[in-house]
């Protein structure tokens, strides 16, 4: 008696499952999500960041889990050059895989899932490059 | 000696208090937010194609705080901006504060060309 009830749950789930991958796609893609920033002024990276100044104030964001894999999938594999678009894998790990569009760069690496970064100078709002781009492959 | 060195301790203190509580390092904070991937605009949302897709985001707390701090001064004579809210923007990114619901900024991308877009209405 259990097992049937456990089957026909097991099935009724993956019915709902399904159904609901199939209608609800689209909507899937939002939800709330934790990540990390940092307000810094020079260029993203240790070396040469320095404290924000007034004219000269940046703020990159980090990203994981699934706010990043949709960002990732999103932005798409399609090599295109012309956009400044397009996924390549590092030299150094080819199991890394890097997408980037424009200032927007995601990986996935096989160790820690997906990953995206980008940000804003703050003092003129035009996005610029989050996390460097060096830290790709790192 | 000791007078120097007593000097000395107190001039580092002095230093470290002038810094603020929180002297700038190269750290990342967290912070928490909220996405959006949809075709269409803003104000009409349609499911997203190849041809049309985009992601506004949504911040709030610290980050949305110092964020706002370094973009001002306050928009004025614009729809939202009166007494309670106070708005700031540069570009696409934009800023508000209001005593009732504390910091936020919103800004989004087209991800088909990669530019910045705005992640608000307003």
């Amino acid at each position: 008696m259990l097992k049937r009830v456990a089957i026909t749950l097991g099935v009724s789930c993956c019915l709902l499952t399904a159904g609901g991958v199939v209608s609800a796609a689209w909507t899937d893609m939002q939800g709330d999500f934790p990540g990390q920033y940092i307000i810094y002024g020079g260029y993203p990276d240790k070396e040469s960041a320095r404290a924000p100044s007034s004219g000269d104030t940046k703020v990159a964001f980090s990203i994981r889990g699934r706010a990043a894999k949709d960002l990732f999938d999103s932005i798409g594999p399609a090599p295109r050059p012309e956009l400044s678009r397009g996924e390549e894998r590092c030299e150094t790990n080819p199991k890394v895989r890097k997408r980037r569009l424009e200032t927007i760069a995601c990986r996935h690496h096989p160790k820690d899932g997906y990953w995206c970064t980008f940000g804003f100078d703050l003092s003129t709002g035009l996005a610029v490059w989050g996390k460097s781009g060096d830290a790709m492959c790192d | 000696m000791k007078k120097i060195f007593a000097a000395l301790a107190l001039m580092a203190c002095g230093a470290a208090l002038a810094r603020g509580a929180h002297p700038w390092a190269f750290e990342y904070r967290p912070f928490t937010g909220s996405y959006n991937i949809f075709g269409g605009t803003l104000s009409e949302q349609v499911p997203p194609t190849k041809r049309s897709k985009n992601i506004a985001y949504y911040v709030k707390g610290a980050v949305a705080k110092q964020m706002f701090e370094a973009m001002g001064p306050d928009l004025k004579d614009v729809p939202g901006a009166d007494g309670e809210q106070r708005i700031r923007q540069r570009a696409h990114v934009n800023c508000s504060f209001s005593p009732r619901d504390g910091y936020s900024c919103s800004f989004g991308f087209d991800l088909i060309t990669g530019t910045s877009i705005a992640g608000t209405e307003c």
